[in-house]
């Protein structure tokens, strides 16, 4: 039985219809119910929805066999697991971005707000750039253009949001997917499962 | 006298102190506390560089120990000894994950120092092994070679795999192995090998035979895979528990030879790491070379979760006016029938007896 943690919401939903279809369905998970565990013994496998950030936490304490999670969670979280699948799917980008026009200011630290203080902390860092992270916990593109901050540190989808606000990505940080991540140790204890299920997800990903 | 309640962590510590003196080691104790200028000038080898530090009397920095190897391996400098088996069961002072909050945790380890023959190194990997199999339950043990991995970057070009890379494999990333590695100037055909490497399947001889295959011209890389092969079929039965691993790394600067971690059934995390530390030691200039590897026993009561089911065998219930000699005669009674004895003149809330008795 392969313990799986899932991210609430709609990257959850779509990686769960791959694993529907890699031969891992549970007819209870997308119903309308109240219920936090679903267990489908035939297909051999028991779901839960979590809050996406919680997935890593779940797979890191062993709870979860196997989790998904996107590469921006993984990397904030530094979370000590095996990442053994790119799943292509909710593809995005952790970028560096600001108001339309902003002239970086190298006399003083740079005030970078993000949900991700680490990723910052640790991109900056690589440049020799001191900054000063404010940490916020939703729109995030306000801290600019209110004058919170001088940039942002956060996740593109489209760029529309930014556009909207007068606002551009200065650099990209790295790309974002969702990955099939595994708890270390279960992995050696059901490397033969776990290394099934990443041979039947490769066939259900989506095209390049 | 009643039997000892003894946590999984103590259960554990007295069958492994028991293992250990009788392979020859002995115990090592020290103090809490070491100056800071010893992890400053290796904060490499530690598993954080977030350390308690305070000053001392003198204006010396000192730091609450975050590692016990550099401590034993600070005290054999300049050691005439051949070999020093030395054992010990300490508390470390760091967070609990990157990020997190700095506790107290407890370490049990084994160390042997000096001239670390193939003798030596084959008694520590089996006595790695035993420990494993004391904690109970299935168990597995990682096992990888520091030496191949030197021999892959060399056959690069390089003197070590960049820590980018290290990260790719240590996480088993095989998806982005290719493009981290051409960012870091090695090359394709070398991302290749490395992406065959981590996801070669099947038994320890075919994982060597890949090794082997892949990297024909490395020294390194052949001794590394016969030192394996060797060790491997030296522990005989004991093998069939070991796996190699080559996502399975440690710092280059430290460690050289062969390095393992341990997992059991219950446990999500590695509950066992060693491995083969000449470098460190030639550093101290504390000998020719250096084997070891710590136990971290401190969350096995969690997952092994034996609680008792009462809080003792017998509630001694006695009236406020009675002799108190007569409740301890009852007591004592109880508790040289090797009975778990509470005596109160109140029944004691929240826990629960097998036997209530009333005076």
């Amino acid at each position: 039985m392969l313990n799986v943690a899932l991210p609430k919401g709609r990257l959850g939903e779509k990686v769960y219809k791959m694993l529907e279809r890699a031969g891992y369905s549970c007819e209870e998970l997308m119903s309308d119910t109240r219920k936090l565990v679903f267990t489908d013994e035939n297909s051999g496998v028991s779901y839960f929805w979590v809050k996406p950030t919680d997935v890593t936490v779940y797979v890191e304490h062993g709870v979860a066999d196997i989790g998904v999670a996107g590469k921006d969670i993984l990397a904030e979280s530094g979370a000590d697991v095996y990442e053994l699948l790119d799943l292509k799917t909710g593809r995005c980008r952790m970028c560096v971005a600001s108001v339309n026009g902003f002239r970086e200011d190298m006399s003083r630290p740079l005030r970078v707000a993000t949900k991700f203080p680490h990723v910052a902390e640790r991109h900056f860092a690589a440049k020799n750039r001191d900054i000063e992270v404010i940490k916020l916990y939703g729109s995030i593109e306000l801290a600019p253009i209110l004058g919170l901050s001088d940039v942002i540190v956060d996740i593109v989808e489209t760029g529309s949001t930014l556009r909207e606000n007068n606002m551009s990505v200065i650099e990209e940080i790295f790309p974002i997917s969702a990955r099939l991540i595994a708890n270390k140790a279960r992995f050696k204890f059901k490397r033969e499962e776990i290394e099934a299920c990443v041979e039947r997800l490769k066939k259900e990903l989506p095209d390049d | 006298m009643t039997e000892l309640n003894l946590s999984e962590e103590e259960r554990l510590y007295f069958s492994l102190k028991g293992l250990f003196e009788s392979y020859g080691y002995s115990r090592f104790q020290m103090r809490r506390f070491e100056e800071y200028s010893l992890y400053l000038e290796n904060l490499n080898f530690l598993k954080s560089r977030d350390i308690i530090t305070f000053g001392g009397r003198d204006g010396r920095l000192l730091a609450l120990k975050p590692d016990v190897t550099l401590s034993i391996v600070k005290n054999c400098k300049g050691s005439e000894e051949k070999q020093r088996k030395v054992y010990y069961r300490e508390s470390v002072y760091r967070p609990d994950r990157p990020g997190g909050q700095f506790r107290e945790i407890s370490q049990i380890g084994l160390e042997y120092i000096g001239d670390v023959d193939s003798y030596a190194q084959l008694e520590v990997l089996f006595l790695a092994s035993e420990s494993l199999a004391a904690i109970g339950g299935g168990y597995v043990m990682d096992v990888s070679h520091m030496g191949a991995l030197e021999g892959i970057a060399n056959s690069c070009g390089m003197d070590s795999l960049p820590d980018e890379v290290f990260g790719c494999m240590r996480a088993r990333n095989l998806h982005d192995l290719k493009e981290v590695c051409i960012s870091c100037g090695m090359g394709e055909d070398a991302a290749g090998k490395l992406r065959t490497l981590l996801s070669a399947g099947g038994s320890n001889k075919k994982k060597l035979t890949v090794l082997r295959s892949l990297f024909p011209e490395s020294a390194k890389c052949l001794e590394a895979a016969d030192e394996l092969e060797e060790l491997l079929n030296a522990l005989g039965e004991e093998s069939t528990a070991f796996g190699i691993d080559f996502s399975l790394l440690n710092d280059p600067a430290y460690y050289n030879g062969v390095i393992f971690q341990g997992y059991i059934e219950k446990f999500p995390r590695a509950v066992l790491s060693g491995g083969r530390y000449d470098n460190l030691v030639k550093k101290f200039g504390a000998g020719k070379g250096g084997a070891g590897f710590a136990l971290y026993p401190d969350e096995l009561d969690f997952y092994f979760k034996k609680s008792r089911e009462y809080d003792a065998d017998a509630l001694v219930l006695y009236p406020k006016d009675i002799a108190p000699a007569e409740v301890l005669k009852v007591v004592k009674k109880l508790s040289d029938e090797k009975k778990r004895v509470l005596a109160s003149s109140i029944v004691p809330e929240g826990k629960r007896f097998k036997t209530i008795i009333k005076l």
